[in-house]
C-alpha cells in the first residue's frame, strides 16, 4: 500500500467521522490522492464522467425511483393495501401480515426499499396505529418489509453489481425472486408467532360483496411488474426502457386513468426524483474516484492471493465475508459498502469459483439487512423521521424481525440453489 | 432560485425519460435503431446528476456518518463543522482549475451519434465541483458566524 493510498484512506476516514457526506468525502479523498501521487487530477473527472456517460444500465436508476415516486403520489399504495386487506386481514395481526404481502407486491415494481418504506409502510403505520398496534412493532415491521424491495426484483443494487462485476443484470433479478419470498415467509411467520403472544388485533371482515371490487381495484397497479419484468425477459426491453416503460405506466395510470396526479404532485415526483437520483450517483461517482486508486493499488488483486494464500473453502469464504458485512453494516451505510468494499472483494470471488450472480444476491440481501440493523440503518432513520415514532420503541421490535432477515441469508448461504434454481432453469446461468 | 433549480432538475428527468422512451418507440414502430436517443438519455442523465446535486440537494440531504458526530458536545461539534466543510470546500476549490483545464481539453471531440462538443457535455461536473466548493466554503462561514 502506498504512501499516497494510505492519505486517501486517511483522509476519507477523517472526513466521514466529521459528518462530511460520504460522497464528498470518498471524492476528495480520492482527488487527494491523485495529487499526492503525482497523478493528474483531471483522471478523477475522466473516471467519472466517462463511466456514467457510457455506462447506459445507470439510466435505470432515475427510471425506477420515478416509477415508485409517481405510485407513491397516486393511489396505488392505497390499491395495494386495500387489495391485500383482503387476502390476508383476518389473520391475527392481519395487517403486519397485510404490510408484509404488500411490500412483496410493491417490490416487484420497485426497486429500492426507501420508496417502499416511505409509500405503502406509512399507509400500513396508519392503519395499524389506529387499530391499536403498538407503535413501535408498526413501523418495526414496515421497515423490516421494505428491505424486500430491492430483493424482489427490480432493483437498484442488482443494477449497482451487475456494473461492477460485469454479471447480468436479468439473472441477477431472478436470482432475488426466491430469497425474496422466502424472507417474506420467514417474517410472516414471524408475525404470526408474536401476534399469537401479544394479542394482537384481528381486523373486521370486508364484506363479501365488497371483495371482488377491491381486489378488481389493485388489478391495473399489477399490470407493472408484467410489463417490467415481462419486458426485461422476453427480451423485448433493456432493463433501462424496461425502466422507462413501467415509469410512463405509472404515469398513465396516475394521472389519465385514475386522475389523481395533477401538476403539482407530478412535478414534486420528478423533482423528488432528480435529487434521490443526485444523492446516489454522487456516491457512485465517489465510489468510482476511490476504486479507481484502489485498482491503481492493485489492492483487489492483492487482497485475492491473500485470501488464495489461506486456502479457504468457498463455503468458509462466504461465511466470513456475510458475518463481516453484517456487522459492519450496523454501522456503514449500505450503499457505501456495495460500491466501495464489494468491487475489492470480487477478484477473490473469481478465484474461489464462486458465481458472481449468486455473490451478488447473497450480497445485496446481507447489505439490506444492514438498512435495518441498528445503530446505523437508514430505513430506521427514515421511519422515525416521517412517523415521529422514538427510534428507541422501533428498534426495540425489529429484533425478532431482524433474525427472519439473518435465518434467511444463513440458508441462502447453505443451500445456493435458493438462489440460483431460477435463473439456471430460465437459462440465465448455468 | 432553489424552486428554479428544481424545476430544471424535473424537467431534466422528464427529458431523460422522454428520451428513452422515444428510442423504444424508434425500434418497435418505426424499427430504426438509432443511437442517438440513447446518447441523448445519457447527456441529460448526467446534466441532471450534477445540476441537482449542485443546485438542488441540500448538503443535509446527502448520506452521512453521524453516529460520532451527534455523540460530541455542542462546541466541538461546531468547531469539526467548520474544519470539515473549510477542509472539503478548499480542496474542491483547489482541484477545480485542473478540472476546467482537463474538460476543456476535450473541445476536439465529439459525441459519436449527435457531433456535441464533448467538452460541453462534460461542463456540468466542474459546474457541480465549483457550486460544491462554494456551499461548503459558506456552510463553514455559516458555522462560524453563528453564536453558539
Amino acid at each position: 500500500m502506498s504512501a499516497p493510498f494510505l492519505i486517501l484512506v486517511a483522509i476519507f476516514l477523517a472526513l466521514t467521522l466529521a459528518r462530511v457526506p460520504i460522497a464528498f468525502a470518498m471524492l476528495v479523498a480520492a482527488l487527494a490522492y491523485l495529487f499526492a501521487g503525482g497523478r493528474d487530477i483531471g483522471l478523477a473527472t475522466d473516471q467519472i464522467m466517462n463511466t456514467l456517460v457510457n455506462n447506459t444500465l445507470l439510466i435505470a436508476i432515475p427510471l425506477f425511483m420515478l416509477a415508485a415516486n409517481l405510485m407513491n403520489a397516486g393511489s396505488i399504495s392505497d390499491r395495494l393495501f386495500a387489495a391485500c386487506h383482503v387476502l390476508v386481514g383476518r389473520i391475527r395481526g392481519g395487517l403486519a401480515q397485510v404490510d408484509v404481502l404488500v411490500s412483496v407486491l410493491f417490490a416487484s415494481m420497485s426497486g429500492s426499499a426507501v420508496a417502499d418504506a416511505a409509500g405503502p409502510g406509512l399507509v400500513t403505520i396508519r392503519a395499524m396505529d389506529k387499530a391499536g398496534y403498538p407503535r413501535g412493532f408498526a413501523a418495526a415491521i414496515v421497515a423490516a418489509s421494505s428491505v424486500l424491495g430491492p430483493i424482489i426484483p427490480p432493483s437498484i443494487p442488482m443494477i449497482l453489481y451487475a456494473l461492477m462485476a460485469n454479471a447480468s443484470v436479468a439473472a441477477l433479478f431472478l436470482g432475488g425472486v426466491l430469497p425474496g419470498l422466502l424472507i417474506a415467509a420467514a417474517m410472516m411467520a414471524v408475525v404470526w408467532i408474536t401476534a399469537k403472544r401479544r394479542n394482537f388485533p384481528i381486523e373486521p371482515p370486508i364484506p363479501r360483496a365488497e371483495r371482488p371490487r377491491v381486489l378488481a381495484r389493485a388489478l391495473l397497479p399489477l399490470g407493472m411488474p408484467l410489463v417490467l419484468l415481462g419486458g426485461i425477459y422476453s427480451g423485448a426491453f433493456t432493463p433501462t426502457e424496461a425502466a422507462a416503460v413501467a415509469a410512463l405506466y405509472a404515469l398513465l395510470l396516475a394521472g389519465l386513468v385514475y386522475r389523481e396526479l395533477g401538476w403539482p404532485q407530478a412535478f414534486a415526483a420528478f423533482a423528488e426524483t432528480a435529487r434521490q437520483t443526485a444523492v446516489i450517483l454522487l456516491m457512485i461517482c465517489g465510489a468510482f474516484a476511490v476504486n479507481y486508486a484502489v485498482t491503481a493499488e492493485q489492492l483487489d488483486k492483492t487482497l485475492a492471493a491473500w485470501i488464495a494464500g489461506l486456502g479457504l473453502s468457498p463455503l468458509a469464504f462466504l461465511v466470513t465475508v456475510n458475518l463481516v458485512f453484517l456487522v459492519l453494516g450496523c454501522f456503514i451505510d449500505a450503499t457505501t459498502m456495495l460500491l466501495v468494499l464489494v468491487p475489492v472483494l470480487l477478484p477473490s470471488v473469481a478465484a474461489l469459483g464462486i458465481d458472481p450472480v449468486y455473490f451478488g444476491v447473497v450480497i445485496v440481501v446481507n447489505i439490506t439487512i444492514g438498512l435495518v440493523t441498528p445503530p446505523y440503518g437508514l430505513l430506521l432513520f427514515v421511519l422515525a423521521a416521517l412517523t415521529r415514532i422514538p427510534l428507541r420503541e422501533i428498534i426495540g421490535e425489529c429484533w425478532g424481525l431482524i433474525g427472519s432477515l439473518v435465518a434467511a441469508l444463513a440458508l441462502m448461504v447453505a443451500f445456493p440453489g435458493i438462489v440460483m434454481w431460477l435463473p439456471r432453469v430460465l437459462g440465465y446461468v448455468r | 432560485m432553489r424552486q428554479a433549480a428544481a424545476a430544471i432538475s424535473a424537467f431534466l428527468i422528464a427529458a431523460v425519460l422522454g428520451a428513452v422512451l422515444v428510442g423504444v418507440a424508434r425500434r418497435y414502430v418505426f424499427s430504426a435503431p438509432l443511437s442517438w436517443t440513447d446518447e441523448l438519455a445519457a447527456v441529460l442523465f448526467v446534466w441532471s446528476v450534477f445540476w441537482a446535486a449542485a443546485f438542488a440537494v441540500p448538503l443535509r440531504e446527502h448520506v452521512a456518518f453521524d453516529l460520532l458526530f451527534e455523540s460530541l458536545p455542542p462546541g466541538a461539534r461546531r468547531v469539526l463543522g467548520i474544519v470539515a466543510s473549510a477542509v472539503v470546500g478548499l480542496a474542491l476549490l483547489a482541484a477545480l482549475p485542473k478540472t476546467v483545464e482537463f474538460v476543456g481539453f476535450l473541445w476536439r471531440e465529439r459525441t459519436p451519434a449527435l457531433q456535441w462538443r464533448l467538452d460541453y457535455v462534460y461542463a456540468c461536473f466542474p459546474l457541480f465541483m465549483g457550486a460544491a466548493a462554494l456551499r461548503f466554503l459558506s456552510q463553514a462561514l455559516r458555522l462560524c458566524l453563528r453564536r453558539s
